[in-house]
């Protein structure tokens, strides 16, 4: 018997956790794998008539009901155990135990028989999701009177040559079920052969403390008869970290490092996601409590102490002053600003700064820009005018603080011409000829945070997305399309009378359904997206509100609960569900206010915390234990490199004055090569520094110019002492003994300009500049 | 235009002649843009081909021009517009002998005055004096700043013309305060992207309109008109038209109204009386005498920006306020017969008529608002007693911008029988706009069609062929053939009649897809004989056609489309201006300006192209060019204005244009 080693049955008298938390078989002889987390557990099942403990499973012997008990110390568990009638003897069926193999064994896989054009002329669906296509496939590779000369059963045991390789052993429970299936004929299953329709895998959640920690996880199928089976052997696992976890084909995942991952667990077309964190120790007595400013810290430092980790102190005010002036409105505190700031004694001053810098035109701005790059605005189709068509839009509406359902609503259901009126008319002019798919695309990835683009050509790999869905939810934009107005070739998004979109399996119409949720017949002369908006915006709504509360968190924690933003799955969960579910309810209780969304974020504990590591956070990137450091975006350094200097920038196209965040469309090579996005496609920008980005601030001109210019800061530092000036101005902090020593003595010994001209040069390439901290 | 090109190339190629490039004068740009009434003023003209203008025409009453002097590219023209010419925009032509062109002048009633440069940025700002109504350029990258002063609360208009008068400015306007902060931006506003302002100033002060290029662009025939003031600004007319022969009570709307004195339509066809004003709305009484003129004029306001469309018709007219024709179940009840006036003014908004007919019924749903200038996008659907749709119109036909769009519906349909219908009317991308005017007119179908020439003036080449296109469009139900003929020809030009089928004319998209003109193409063959008189002439189109045993004829109206910026409209003159001329030899392509050394040169022979041609001219070396050759490379080597002539032997074929040769060797 192996038992998981848990953090949770290591208390002395805990009741061990059991998994599955009930157990149902179904016929003699079924059995179903069960982990008890514990320690030293005893095991047994009350009425050994009805069912029998071997070998860490549990197999039916009669019909009945009876529990199964574990006692660890003096921890008790007891789970239920029924066994019903099976009917019939049941033959071996291709789709719950023969294709299942092909998906475990990893040979429907995307690099080998499941890819576009599969191997060697062996083609299987996609992780199996079409099995009366892997039923012709594979049925052409059987030998039905000698089942052991069948091709599918040597290339996979490695008897003949087998790109793929050894992949079970002849004596394997995988060999033995398709042999069999072959001797049985080689049956495709009958019409009314159950299905699976609901894939569980237990534990959902567990920390493992410390290296070579181990979980078996169990996986139990649900069948469309009514029927559940033991399938932990039947489906495939994959660590989303193998750095952090590994996880073998049994099911048995391993810790391998401090960090958290979720391991996927994928068969006949379902997927579902077991979490996996890894502590380095355990969480201790002598814990000490933070303080929590909000429910936001609540759920952050109650993970934190899970794992044991101890957040940072809370941020300095100039480093809190910086920071939240940078991500609120995408600029410096001027001198004066932090001057005022850091000699405050208010106790409230950092609430203060917070609702002041909230209610300013810039935090429009940047959310406008965000959102104009999310939603593509500009791209080449729409030209500059398109692109400020939405980015104006969006900006009165951060602006009048619309609230976010409004606002999506409102680029939901916008039309019009494309260069003029009141609304972001050009939102969905994204190219040419974009189409009903793209629509259900960006839609769903933008504001629902599902990525469901796989399910256009196949099942969703990773989800549960199938064709179906995806042609369903593009079916509410089957009559969204654009036609000429006007003699100037002004394009205009209209809703047309009539279209449908077309399944390409069917060829049939498809009728709109919403993700996860029922058909609504489209009818004449009405909007059926004004539905679907409704629908998005619920309460209920599963998706939207997460999805964006995702986003405004990674905008200020610098990483999202769910991380990529736009991919919410369950292969792919929150690290802090709990953090996730509440954000979205507490911005769907106040009618979706974004401004309350960012305030509640800004004046948490943990967007305040430093950004210094203690020595149990030093490893950390997960779990907000201290603030994340990130380089700043393209535009907030472009147009910090200004306010320094006091050089403005002249962007091309745009009228003077304009800064870098407000350049809603098109880039220079600085903004380039920080990483504004070409909008051509739907994606996160990159953070990460590079050279190019090294060699341009080292030598590149958005410095050089402006420190070689005559009238910038630097001239109005000719007199006197400015030494707390340069550091203020720069990085919001006075400047340390050493620092005020090193300047004062270089302005002693050297031409006054050439020196300021070094000392900023230098600043503005240090990294306390270059990065929100 | 793309579309006549191709036909005339077509025509030309089957003919087996080279096509000549175009000959007659061009213009690109014309500064300034107007004048005011009871002024004269000297155009500066900039194109090409404008050598030899003989002549310049204003449309309408009351203004006049003439040529002063003229060059290849530039010309000036001096304009007097009389004290009672009528305000607004007026077609300018000039002549040459190789043809004539046409653009558009505006006539204002207000003082003008022009921007001066340096004017870029806030310090050196144009003080406004407003009312104002200021000439100026854009120029790529250009930046025009004007200062003025608004008191608290009071609402000022800013309004830039310039592509609705064929400028090529794509203009933006903005409101900065005395910071540089930014209240009120506008791109395009209009259809044809000039930017307009309507702006409260909460706090008195100074400040400041920034003007421009979209995107920086601009040049120097991007000119512009820059309204600005508190006068009266007016967006529609509600109703926007009247019955000819009775009294029609209006409100115009708009901002500043409240001193509105003064209503005219057209140049004195009718004169308003005024009830009450507001800041907002003014209502009028204007009896519209029973000899008006069908059709679309100006409705000029006292003081305002710019006149309003208001049209004047032959049947009953019914208005209903916004929002009072919204419930489909229960429309407001309409007689065939009646032009409804409304405004779609929500989004998402339709206004339902019902209308009753005895027994089965041709009748026909026409809107007229996109080619009022108004930008609601009509569409119209009816639907029968039980509810359900039977027919539906958004536009005519696809617009491709291959064509001058219409969004216009015209519908007409059979009602099946006898019972009541439900008509509904909205904008077709579902916007709503309080400046959304529309007029339904709902009538019984009387079989008609329209003919347009398609352009507005032609050259005829001796001893050539030559193709004219006439657009037949037919109307309420017309479905039989049209006869089309030409009077007015010059002497020794001939052109055949015609039959427009009834089959709206079909060519094919780069994508393979077939669309459809709104009507059907006509290219009559003009054949010019090698003496016919080289004249300029008015050709008069006329149509004429028989269905259900009655006959329509109708005339042509000349119609232009700017192809540079994509507008149209019907000339106010409705003849062709045909000009008989002479193709030369040869002609060349030459560049306004070029440098000394290498310049490679584009030349059609249209002589029999025979014989190895001759470049030369003074400061160039000549330049022996085979036959059947179609480039040469020519060598400048001196600087000055330099014409270069293509002889064969010692016939001289052609000049070109000077080319002003500039720089140093």
């Amino acid at each position: 018997m192996k038992f998981a080693v848990g953090l949770m049955a290591v208390c002395v008298g805990a009741a061990p956790a059991v998994y599955p938390p009930s157990v149902t078989l179904f016929g003699v002889g079924a059995g179903q794998t069960v982990v008890v987390d514990g320690v030293g557990c005893a095991v047994t099942v009350a009425d050994g008539g009805i069912a029998e403990w071997i070998g860490g499973r549990v197999v039916a012997k009669a019909k009945g009901s009876t529990w199964l008990t574990a006692k660890c110390g003096a921890g008790l568990t007891t789970v239920p155990v029924t066994v019903r009638a099976s009917g019939a003897v049941l033959k071996k069926s291709f789709v719950n135990d023969v294709a299942p193999i092909f998906t475990m064994g990893g040979c429907s896989g995307a690099n080998c028989h499941g890819s576009i054009r599969g191997q060697r002329g062996f083609k299987l669906s996609l992780f199996g999701y079409e099995p009366a296509l892997d039923f012709e496939a594979i049925s052409k590779r059987i030998d039905k009177g000698a089942a052991e000369k069948s091709l599918v059963l040597l290339k996979a045991t490695a008897a003949v040559g087998h790109g793929g390789g050894f992949r079970f052993a002849a004596d394997s429970l995988e060999y033995r079920t398709i042999a069999e299936w072959i001797r049985e004929g080689a049956p495709y299953d009958a019409g009314g052969a159950p299905r699976m329709t609901e894939l569980r895998v237990y534990p959902q959640e567990q920390i493992l403390v410390g290296k070579d920690a181990t979980q078996q996880l169990v996986a139990v199928g649900y069948y469309s008869d009514g029927s559940v089976r033991d399938v932990t052997q039947l489906v495939q696992y994959s660590s989303n970290n193998p750095d952090v976890v590994q996880v073998g084909k049994n099911g048995q995942a391993r810790a391998l490092q401090t960090g958290e991952t979720a391991v996927m667990v994928r068969t006949m077309g379902k997927a579902v996601a077991a979490r996996i964190l890894v502590a380095g120790s355990r969480a201790d007595s002598a814990y000490v409590r933070v303080p929590r400013n909000n429910f936001i810290d609540e759920h952050v430092f109650a993970k934190l102490q899970k794992l044991n980790i101890r957040p940072s102190a809370v941020s300095g005010d100039s480093e809190f002053l910086r920071r939240v002036y940078l991500d609120v409105v995408g600029k410096l505190p001027t001198e004066e600003e932090a001057r005022a700031f850091l000699a405050s004694k208010e106790a409230n001053k950092r609430t203060a700064v917070v609702d002041r810098l909230l209610a300013q035109p810039e935090f429009a701005e940047v959310w406008a820009l965000k959102m104009a790059e999310l939603t593509r605005a500009g791209t080449r189709e729409a030209g500059p005018k398109g692109g400020r068509i939405v980015y104006e839009w969006l900006r009165k509406a951060f602006a009048e603080n619309t609230p976010y359902d409004k606002l999506v609503t409102g680029l939901v259901l916008s039309q019009g011409t494309h260069l003029f009126g009141k609304g972001p008319s050009s939102f969905y002019n994204i190219s040419f000829d974009s189409n009903a798919a793209d629509h259900a695309t960006n839609i769903s990835q933008i504001f629902l945070g599902v990525r469901i683009e796989c399910a256009k050509c196949h099942n969703h790999p990773w989800e549960k997305w199938t064709q179906d869905d995806f042609y369903g939810f593009a079916a509410f934009f089957a009559r969204v399309g654009v036609k000429e107005v006007y003699e100037n070739d002004e394009n205009a998004t209209v809703y047309n009378e009539e279209g449908v979109v077309t399944h390409p399996k069917t060829k049939k119409a498809v009728t709109p359904k919403y993700l996860d949720g029922g058909l609504e017949p489209d009818e004449q002369d009405k909007d059926i997206r004004e539905a679907l908006a409704r629908w998005m915006t619920r309460a209920d709504n599963p998706f939207f509100a997460r999805a964006f509360v995702n986003r405004v968190w990674k905008q200020y924690l610098g990483r999202g609960l769910v991380e990529e933003v736009d991919d919410f799955r369950v292969t792919n969960p929150p690290t802090n569900p709990a953090l996730l579910d509440a954000l979205a309810a507490d911005f769907i209780r106040n009618k979706f206010d974004i401004r309350r969304l960012v305030r509640t974020i800004l004046l948490s504990r943990t967007y305040q915390l430093s950004a210094e590591p203690n020595e149990t956070n030093r490893g950390d990137v997960l779990n907000y234990s201290r603030f994340g450091m990130r380089r700043l975006g393209a535009e907030t350094l472009t147009d910090a490199i200004a306010q320094v200097t006091g050089v403005p920038d002249k962007f091309a196209g745009y009228p003077p004055g304009t800064r870098a965040m407000q350049v809603y469309a098109g880039a220079n090579y600085m903004l380039s090569t920080f990483g504004r996005l070409n909008r051509d496609i739907i994606c996160e920008r990159d953070a990460q520094p590079d050279i190019a980005q090294t060699m341009h601030l080292i030598s590149g001109e958005t410095i050089q110019k402006k420190l070689a210019f005559d009238g910038n800061v630097i001239s109005q530092w000719m007199t006197g002492d400015v030494v707390d000036s340069v550091f203020l101005r720069t990085l919001t902090r006075f400047p340390t003994a050493a620092e005020r020593a090193a300047l004062e003595g270089a302005l002693a010994g050297g031409e006054r300009r050439a020196v300021l001209q070094d000392a900023l040069w230098a600043i503005l390439n240090s990294k306390e500049f270059l990065y929100n901290h | 235009m793309r579309l006549l090109l191709i036909l005339f190339s077509a025509l030309f190629s089957a003919f087996g002649a080279s096509e000549p490039p175009p000959l007659e004068p061009q213009i690109t740009g014309v500064f300034p843009r107007g004048l005011q009434r009871g002024s004269a003023v000297e155009l500066q003209v900039r194109g090409r081909n404008l050598q030899g203008l003989r002549g310049a025409t204003v449309s309408g009453r009351g203004v006049v021009a003439e040529v002063v002097e003229a060059s290849a590219y530039r010309a000036k023209l001096r304009v007097r517009a009389e004290g009672g010419a009528e305000p607004g925009r007026r077609d300018l032509r000039v002549m040459a002998a190789q043809g004539s062109t046409l653009t558009w002048l505006d006539i204002s009633d207000r003082a003008e005055s022009f921007e001066k440069e340096p004017n870029g940025d806030f310090e050196k700002a144009t003080r406004l004096a407003m009312p104002a109504l200021v000439n100026g350029v854009v120029t790529a990258g250009d930046y025009d700043y004007y200062r003025f002063s608004a008191a608290a609360g009071q609402t000022l208009t800013f309004d830039l013309l310039a592509t609705r008068n064929g400028s090529s400015l794509d203009g933006v306007m903005e409101i900065l305060d005395a910071e540089g902060r930014r209240l009120e931006y506008s791109d395009d506003y209009y259809a044809f992207k000039d930017p307009h302002i309507v702006y409260k100033f909460s706090e008195a002060g100074e400040y400041f309109l920034r003007v421009y290029g979209s995107g920086e662009t601009g040049s120097e025939t991007a000119d512009y008109r820059l309204l600005a003031g508190a006068m009266p600004h007016v967006d529609l007319a509600l109703p926007g038209g009247g019955e000819r022969g009775r009294t029609v009570e209006f409100d115009l709307q708009g901002v500043n109204l409240d001193g509105v004195a003064e209503v005219t339509l057209g140049a004195g066809l009718a004169r308003g009386k005024v009830l009450s004003t507001g800041f907002g709305r003014a209502r009028i009484s204007m009896a519209i005498p029973g000899d008006t003129p069908l059709g679309a004029s100006l409705l000029h306001v006292g003081g305002a920006t710019l006149p309003v469309p208001f049209v004047v018709s032959g049947m009953r007219e019914l208005t209903v306020a916004p929002g009072t024709a919204r419930k489909r179940a229960d429309p407001v009840a309409v007689e065939l017969g009646t032009v409804v006036n409304g405004v779609i003014d929500t989004d998402r908004a339709a206004d339902y008529f019902s209308i009753r007919v005895d027994g089965p019924e041709d009748v026909v749903l026409a809107v007229e608002s996109m080619n009022l200038g108004f930008l609601l996008d009509p569409l119209v659907a009816v639907y029968d007693d039980a509810g359900k749709r039977i027919a539906w119109q958004d536009e005519p036909t696809t617009n491709t911008g291959k064509e001058p769009a219409n969004l216009d519906p015209h519908l007409a349909l059979r009602l099946p029988r006898a019972g009541r219908y439900t008509v509904a009317i909205r904008d077709s991308q579902f916007r709503g706009d309080a400046t959304f005017l529309y007029r339904l007119t709902l009538k019984k179908a009387e079989p008609d069609f329209a003919v347009r020439i398609v352009g507005a003036h032609t050259t005829l080449y001796r001893g050539r062929e030559n193709v004219v296109n006439v657009r037949v469009r037919r109307l309420e139900g017309w479905n039989t053939p049209v006869e089309i003929w030409a009077e007015g020809l010059p002497a020794g030009v001939t052109a055949p009649r015609m039959i427009a089928e009834p089959k709206n004319t079909s060519y094919t998209g780069t994508c393979g897809e077939i669309h459809y003109l709104d009507g059907t193409n006509v290219a009559v063959l003009f054949t010019v004989a090698g003496d016919a008189s080289l004249d300029l002439s008015r050709v008069v189109f006329r149509a004429r056609g028989v269905m259900a045993g009655r006959t329509v004829e109708r005339e042509a109206r000349a119609r232009y489309w700017k192809s540079r910026i994509r507008v149209a409209g019907d000339a106010e003159e409705p003849a062709l201006l045909a000009t008989v001329a002479d193709l030369p030899g040869v002609v060349f392509q030459t560049p306004e300006r070029a440098g000394l050394g290498k310049l490679t040169v584009i030349l059609t022979r249209l002589d029999d192209g025979g014989g190895d041609l001759v470049i030369e001219g003074d400061g160039v070396a000549p330049v022996v060019v085979a036959a059947g050759v179609t480039r040469a490379e020519v060598v400048f080597t001196k600087a000055g204005e330099i014409v270069l002539n293509g002889r064969v032997g010692d016939r001289v074929l052609g000049r070109s244009a000077p080319v002003r040769v500039e720089g140093k060797r």
